[in-house]
């Protein structure tokens, strides 16, 4: 599959423009306590200063700020974080459609697949593309920490948010793109071990990072260990 | 051509009646007549002490125990749930999931924001997995949410239970066919109906949309209503469905609601519990045509066509 557009926004925490949205964590952080996994008594005055002072765009706000454009057939949305926009009886995906009046043959909201929820979602767009019903599909990974919980210790994160949205097409255009594949590595083909979280997480961010930089010519490659399982992906891009 | 080789479902044991959580509800006497007549509400299958994971698990112990799910390799888990933030983000169930039945070169993961019909786009997801993949690959399907909080209660539609239910995906089934899937968005009413006003807007062609999103999803493979023996919708209620029935034409017995005063609306395992209790009471005969039908606010509407 094609990469037609790609386009990568990081979120600095602290720069500004809109506070973060404190009652949206306040809701996920009821959610969870009412179904046991999680208790909002753990979240101390620190952490609670920290979200208050930080700045994290909604989901909805880092879609207006990625500028998707053109005429999509499927939409996918891949979040390691909750997403907080989509509550009872309305759905991001949706609200995607309305913002840029497209008509989508298909949604997915793929998540709780750990950081390199991208890749699996990646992986399935070349799925559904080499399928041969879908023309375009828009892409987009929307990392926001605006909090996270660890068994009982609640830990609030105020790192740097990332967007990403692809435009991925199944047909090379007049304008040269890279093409992009995913594989499945055979089980123990692989070597090294499975990279601590934050360290997966900064790994994903330097090659998406890498992947909006490529130029013609240059062939990128990286290699994805799911965090839930043995699955090894193997992502190569060529342009 | 994908097929539902195996497919179970769960549910506790524990039922309450309906007028048994009037104060827990906070349903009000006027509540209490509604779900109880119109909507046909009786019982719902609830239990609070029963962690998520053993919900799903009551689902998972059985497929992965068939001894047809050992002959694939498993690709993919997609479990669905209506209920958006329903774990914690660092320790997802799905991992345990993948260790406990050793699915380890499997992507596990969430598909979410359709509301109650993540169930029915799992299918269609899963249509897009296996097409291009050898025979031997299979997806499963996992769906269920726990009843809590807020989303116990839909005022006017249904009250919700617990349930689960278990699909295993592949290309060569010989039961179960999906002849087709379906999904179209009204993204006029993507936030959903707080506003009484975009309610309004809803229903004055809602009905209409769903019709026609029926017969076409039908169409597509050239069907038409006459052939469909059993439309499986959500278990929400009898009289909304009883209301399409009349808008489609076709006698209300034609859609299933059997479980609605049973078990209550368990969220996106709804269709896949209808077909398997409509099967067990002799409903659904080899070669049979069913239509698994849902909607999901936000605004979706979604089918699957089965061939038993």
């Amino acid at each position: 599959m094609y990469i037609q557009q790609i386009h990568n926004e990081s979120f600095p925490v602290g720069e500004g423009r809109v506070k973060m949205n404190y009652a949206g964590t306040e809701y996920y952080l009821k959610q969870l306590n009412q179904i046991g996994t999680a208790t909002l008594s753990n979240t101390t005055a620190e952490e609670k200063a920290i979200i208050n002072s930080s700045y994290l765009p909604s989901h909805t706000e880092m879609v207006e700020m990625l500028k998707p454009e053109g005429n999509p057939d499927a939409l996918i949305l891949s979040y390691w974080m909750p997403d907080l926009d989509t509550k009872v009886g309305n759905a991001l995906v949706t609200t995607i459609c309305a913002m840029y009046d497209v008509n989508v043959k298909e949604t997915m909201a793929l998540s709780e697949n750990g950081p390199g929820v991208f890749f699996s979602a990646l992986e399935y767009a070349q799925r559904a593309l080499n399928r041969g019903e879908y023309k375009e599909i828009w892409l987009f990974y929307l990392n926001q920490f605006q909090g996270g919980s660890e068994k009982d210790e609640r830990i609030f994160w105020n790192e740097p948010g990332k967007g990403v949205w692809l435009k991925l097409t199944n047909a090379q255009s007049d304008k040269k793109c890279p093409n992009i594949k995913v594989t499945r590595c055979k089980p123990g083909t692989h070597h090294g071990n499975t990279p601590d979280l934050s360290e997966s997480w900064e790994n994903i961010a330097s090659f998406l990072n890498a992947l909006t930089n490529q130029k013609a010519g240059e062939s990128l490659k990286y290699r994805h260990f799911n965090e839930y399982s043995s699955l090894v992906l193997d992502i190569e891009s060529n342009c | 051509m994908i097929g539902i080789e195996e497919l179970v479902y769960y549910i506790p044991e524990r039922r309450v009646a309906i007028k048994d959580l009037q104060r827990e509800l906070r349903l009000t006497e006027d509540d209490l007549f509604v779900h109880t007549t119109f909507l046909g509400q009786k019982e719902i299958a609830y239990d609070p002490d029963m962690p998520l994971m053993n919900l799903l698990t009551g689902s998972m112990d059985q497929l992965m125990n068939k001894p047809n799910t050992g002959k694939y390799k498993i690709t993919h888990l997609l479990y669905t749930h209506t209920v958006g933030c329903n774990q914690a983000p660092l320790q997802p169930l799905l991992k345990d999931i993948v260790r406990k039945y050793d699915l380890q070169q499997c992507n596990a993961m969430a598909v979410t924001q359709v509301s109650c019909a993540a169930g029915i786009t799992a299918l269609k997801y899963a249509e897009n997995l296996l097409y291009d993949a050898p025979d031997d690959e299979a997806v499963i399907i996992l769906s269920g949410d726990r009843s809590f909080g807020s989303w116990r209660k839909q005022p006017g539609t249904a009250i919700t239970g617990d349930a689960s239910t278990a699909a295993l995906i592949t290309k060569t089934s010989s039961v179960r066919k999906v002849l087709n899937t379906n999904m179209e968005i009204d993204s006029r009413f993507h936030m959903g109906f707080n506003d009484p006003k975009v309610l309004e807007e809803f229903r004055k062609d809602g009905l209409d949309k769903l019709k026609d999103f029926v017969e076409r999803s039908i169409a597509r493979s050239n069907a038409t209503l006459s052939d469909i023996k059993l439309i499986l919708p959500s278990i929400t209620n009898k009289s909304s469905w009883k209301t399409v029935a009349n808008h489609l034409g076709i006698e209300t017995n034609r859609i299933y609601v059997e479980n609605v005063p049973r078990i209550g609306h368990c969220f996106t395992a709804d269709n896949f519990i209808n077909y398997c209790t409509a099967k067990q009471e002799g409903k659904i005969k080899p070669g049979d045509l069913c239509l698994f039908l849902a909607t999901g606010t936000g605004f979706f509407y979604t089918s699957a066509l089965i061939q038993e």
